[in-house]
């Protein structure tokens, strides 16, 4: 299996980290083992330059003691900075196509993902109702947006607009809220939304090859914003992506496992055991 | 091979000729015969049913215990029978002549007939088994005797676990299982999640359990039908219960102003047990309450006339955010006349079924459930008697209104956890059928029967059907049939645990059923101290069964419907045996297989159980009590294993992730087997002028933990940790204690 979402550096102060792909052996339901590529090339379609990747040498079990979230650091690592005529993650471009050529132990392995363009919000504030608006970008197949103000948490869209309702709980917001959108490709946005999907953008190989463009902005409260009516068509999926909301710092243990559930996690559904 | 039409011209020229064959016996001159059937006492038997052996001629008997027949001259043979009587046959000669000769019938009361769990002794049709009342209340009880409870332990039944209301029959999915009060079409009459039948025992005589053969006014359903008739108001009695679920009063009044009237009502105080032991509101495990009530008027007459009025309801005691909690139930009215004029008996039926489910979250406003399903059934049909023939002919017409809308998590819990949180669905389907039936006495014991009928719905079935009865040797009896039956509408899922009454969508054009089942009947001996033995093989083949299918990326498409091929097999043994001492053993061995064949890969249906061993011992204890031991065991059923795991994306970085476990082959590995053992001790005796019986019962008494489903999930996540809960389980021990009084 293969895992390698693209994504242009991190937005805001945050320093720009290696982007890390991942490519194991799935055996058993409870064992992953890291596997070596022969050869693994990543190039972008447009001028056909490659990706400066890397192996970490790591091999071995993956996380042998199963639990709710899984932690496999990539054992292929993407260089920050461009090196020569080689790209690094600051050099990827959005709206351009990438194409993913690996083999591994006689397998051959393709792919080809669309890196979105990065979305920009901007707020209107009119007669009391604040709308969020962002441009349609390239590539992009949906949006994920989250608010800090919005009771609903993380909502998907394929839509570019979206009224804010200010109906969060106090508690759970900073003092200035932050809003984050997410532009998602389609291999992306099929591979988190059907849950029986076994491999997205990806040929010879179960896992999936994404590409995500992120944006992130402050906004103001209205001084007295206009009471709207309750989301009643809150999307099944909306309660499983609220993990993808960062907390207000940049620390780890801030996201949360989801809840273990004895049947069919529910969002939002009742007698839910919890653990972790 | 023969042609379409030549096919439908054949079976004209039978159906006419198996029509037009009756004897010229009215030909002959005729004269009445008055009879009286009695109990060694002198009380009269109502309701016996009398035939005139060898021919056609049947009749029950008045509330006074009489009948009356209009002969030919000749010497006749009368057979009367009766459930918990020794059927008894007689000889009466008589000459045509202006008054009528009289005939006196003795019946003696057969306590065996009504020990065990099931009854054939009195057999009111072909190929169906029969539990009384009094069956009901031999087996140890889940709270206190339920008829629902007493089907599982019936060859070719299987109820998945015990957690679960579903019933399949002969392999047929769990929404092919029709229920039937008197006639009348019921939807879901189940309490406590599904665990429990919402009939007052009490209320009721007996219900018949037709797998292989339904009456031909009936559609379908394509796995078979459950038949629920409500006590008859002989006489002025009381009858109060008190167990530990429920208390429940049920009053009869014979010739009230010429009215015979049944009345019943219980209602569960369990819940209010429940929450002193903290088992209350915020539990999981915390009990619904629930109430029903019965209601039977009858006027006997020139005209016979009843009505019946059923109700029950159930509610969970979650409340979220000061809304409305969870409810559900079923209000039924139907009505019925039937006269007869010579040889022909006219009748006709009407009733008005309305199911609900209501749920309303005060956190937010249309956070609901409304689900609301009507079916009005109509049914009218004649009946032609000769001496050796008889024709049945009528129409049928139902109309049913289902409306769904829930936009609630909650409905998820309460259905099914695999549909959409916000659905809506409204439509109506009108179903027109017409019967005709013809039966006919070949000789010698035999009586075959040939019928069809057809049915319109949006699309149009016609559903032929045959059958045969008779003696192959001395003490040996068979019973065959072979019928189409056909079914338009399907549930959104199999009862899940803990589940309400599913929603039900019209299906555009029908699921079908050919079905083919004989049995063979064995019997030595007769009353206490006989051996019965039934060998009951059949197959049967279905044809466009629904199948839901989940969209998972466009979950407002929904239902989605795929329809797939299935067949099921097997053979039934089944063993009754009666000591002098007024020991009881019942017990049998069923071997079936369900398949389904999706993507033309055959697989086991997820109801599919290939062994299932049902036992029940009713032994004399001193003292006067009885020990009533049950048991059933059979295969696990299939579960779908996980194939393999694979990662997702856990957040916004690119070393964490949560696991997705890919499914291996549907329905590859199976459960572990069931096993349980109840035991029960009850006696009865007389005193205060009153009949009492206590029952002192222990469900589950080995405290087995036979699981309802198995998390596979929830096993690789847990493994390596020290809390290990991966399977769902059923009923730990479950002792119970139940007083009645009858006067």
């Amino acid at each position: 299996m293969f895992y390698l979402v693209l994504s242009r550096p991190s937005v805001g102060s945050a320093p720009s980290q290696p982007l890390a792909a991942l490519l194991a052996t799935t055996g058993t339901p409870v064992k992953a083992e890291y596997r070596d590529a022969d050869s693994f090339i990543v190039r972008r379609v447009r001028d056909g330059r490659l990706l400066a990747w890397s192996s970490r040498g790591l091999s071995g079990g993956i996380d042998t003691d199963p639990r709710a979230i899984i932690e496999a650091p990539g054992n292929y690592v993407l260089a920050r900075e461009d090196s020569g005529a080689l790209l690094g993650r600051a050099g990827l471009t959005g709206g351009d196509v990438y194409r993913l050529d690996a083999s591994t132990k006689g397998v051959s392995i393709h792919g080809e993902v669309v890196l979105p363009e990065d979305p920009r919000p901007t707020i209107d504030v009119s007669r009391g109702q604040v709308v969020v608006r962002w441009n349609r970008a390239r590539g992009a197949a949906a949006y994920l947006v989250t608010a800090t103000t919005e009771r609903a948490g993380t909502v998907m869209t394929a839509d570019t607009a979206m009224l804010l309702r200010f109906d969060a709980p106090d508690p759970n917001q900073p003092a200035t809220p932050i809003l984050r959108i997410i532009a998602l490709d389609e291999n992306y946005r099929r591979f988190i939304t059907d849950t029986t999907v076994r491999s997205a953008g990806l040929v010879n190989a179960l896992g999936l090859f994404g590409a995500i463009s992120v944006a992130e902005t402050t906004y103001q409260r209205p001084k007295s914003a206009v009471p709207q009516r309750d989301p009643n068509d809150l999307p099944w999926w909306s309660a499983r992506l609220t993990k993808l909301i960062p907390c207000p710092t940049t620390n780890d243990h801030c996201w949360a496992p989801a809840p273990i559930c004895h049947q069919t996690f529910r969002p939002g559904g009742k007698s839910c055991n919890t653990k972790g | 091979m023969i042609a379409p039409r030549n096919q439908r011209t054949l079976f004209g020229a039978f159906f006419i000729a198996t029509l037009v064959a009756p004897s010229a016996a009215f030909c002959q001159e005729t004269s009445q015969l008055i009879g009286r059937v009695v109990s060694t006492n002198g009380t009269a038997i109502r309701h016996a049913e009398v035939l005139v052996v060898g021919t056609q001629w049947t009749t029950f008997t008045t509330s006074e215990g009489t009948f009356h027949f209009v002969l030919p001259a000749g010497e006749w043979r009368l057979s009367a029978r009766r459930i918990g009587f020794t059927q008894r046959d007689v000889s009466v000669a008589f000459q045509a002549k202006d008054a009528p000769d009289t005939v006196r019938i003795v019946l003696e009361v057969s306590p065996a007939d009504i020990q065990g769990i099931t009854t054939r002794a009195s057999v009111v049709d072909l190929l169906t088994t029969t539990a009384t009342r009094d069956n009901v209340r031999q087996l140890p009880a889940l709270g206190e005797p339920d008829l629902l409870r007493v089907v599982p332990f019936l060859p070719e039944v299987q109820q998945p676990n015990d957690m679960r209301g579903a019933l399949h029959l002969a392999g047929g999915a769990a929404d092919e299982t029709g229920m039937f009060l008197e006639g009348y079409p019921l939807q879901w009459p189940m309490h406590l999640n599904g665990v429990f039948g919402s009939f007052n025992v009490a209320a009721l005589d007996r219900a018949d359990v037709r797998i292989h053969h339904l009456p031909i006014e009936r559609s379908g359903p394509l796995g078979g039908a459950i038949e629920i008739f409500p006590r008859k108001a002989d006489s002025n009695t009381v009858d109060a219960v008190l167990t530990l679920l429920s208390g429940g009063a049920t009053a009869t009044r014979h010739h009230l102003a010429q009215l015979d009237i049944l009345a019943s009502g219980r209602v569960t105080y369990a819940d209010a047990i429940a929450g002193r032991i903290g088992l209350g509101q915020n539990s999981d495990l915390a009990i619904p309450r629930f109430a029903d009530a019965l209601l039977r008027v009858e006027r006997p007459g020139r005209i016979d006339w009843s009505a019946v009025g059923f109700l029950t309801r159930d509610q969970s005691h979650r409340v979220i955010g000061g809304g409305e909690p969870l409810t559900w139930g079923e209000a039924l009215f139907g009505t019925r006349g039937a006269t007869q004029v010579g040889a022909w008996t006219a009748s006709a039926l009407v009733s008005h079924d309305f199911a609900d489910v209501r749920f309303h979250s005060g956190l937010r406003p249309g956070d609901a459930i409304n689900v609301e399903q009507s079916w009005t059934a109509v049914t009218a049909s004649i009946r032609r008697e000769w001496q050796t023939a008889q024709l049945t002919a009528g129409v049928n017409s139902d109309f049913r209104r289902n409306r769904d809308a829930w936009n609630s998590t909650e409905a998820l819990a309460a259905f099914a956890d695999n549909i959409p949180a916000v659905f809506q669905y409204d439509d109506d389907q009108r179903l027109l059928a017409g019967f005709v039936e013809t039966a006919r006495e070949l000789g010698a014991g035999w009586r075959t029967t040939f019928g069809a009928r057809g049915q319109l719905a949006g699309a149009q079935v016609i559903a032929p059907r045959w059958s045969l009865s008779g003696p192959i040797a001395p003490g040996v009896h068979v019973d065959a049939a072979i019928e189409r039956r056909a079914q338009f509408d399907v549930q959104l899922s199999s009862i899940a645990n803990g589940g309400v009454a599913q929603p039900t969508y019209f299906l555009e054009y029908p699921r079908r059923s050919d079905n083919v089942a004989a049995e063979f009947t064995w019997r030595s001996g007769a009353g206490a101290g006989r051996t019965t033995l039934h060998l009951t093989p059949f197959r049967r083949w279905y044809r466009d069964r629904p199948l839901l299918v989940i969209d998972t990326v466009h979950r407002e498409r929904f239902p989605v419907l795929r329809r797939i091929n299935a067949n099921s097999y097997g053979g039934a043994l089944a063993l009754d045996y009666r000591t002098d001492a007024g020991a009881v053993v019942q017990g049998s061995y069923t071997y079936q297989r369900a398949f389904q064949f999706i993507d033309g890969v055959r697989m086991p249906a997820d109801w599919d159980s290939p062994h299932a061993l049902t036992g029940f011992l009713s032994i004399p204890v001193p003292w006067h009590w009885t020990l009533n031991i049950a048991a059933q065991a059979r295969s696990g059923i299939p579960t779908t294993p996980i194939a393999a795991r694979i990662f997702v994306p856990w957040g916004l970085t690119d070393s964490l992730y949560e696991a997705r476990y890919l499914d291996g082959a549907r329905n590859s590995a199976r459960l572990s087997s069931f096993n349980r053992v109840d035991f029960g001790l009850s006696r009865s005796w007389r005193g205060l002028g009153a009949t009492w019986a206590v029952d002192l019962q222990a469900l589950n008494a080995f405290f087995r933990e036979n699981a309802l489903e198995y998390n596979w999930r929830l096993f690789f996540a847990s493994m390596g940790s020290s809390e290990s809960v991966t399977s769902k389980r059923g009923l730990p021990i479950v002792p119970s204690l139940g007083i009645r009084a009858t006067w």
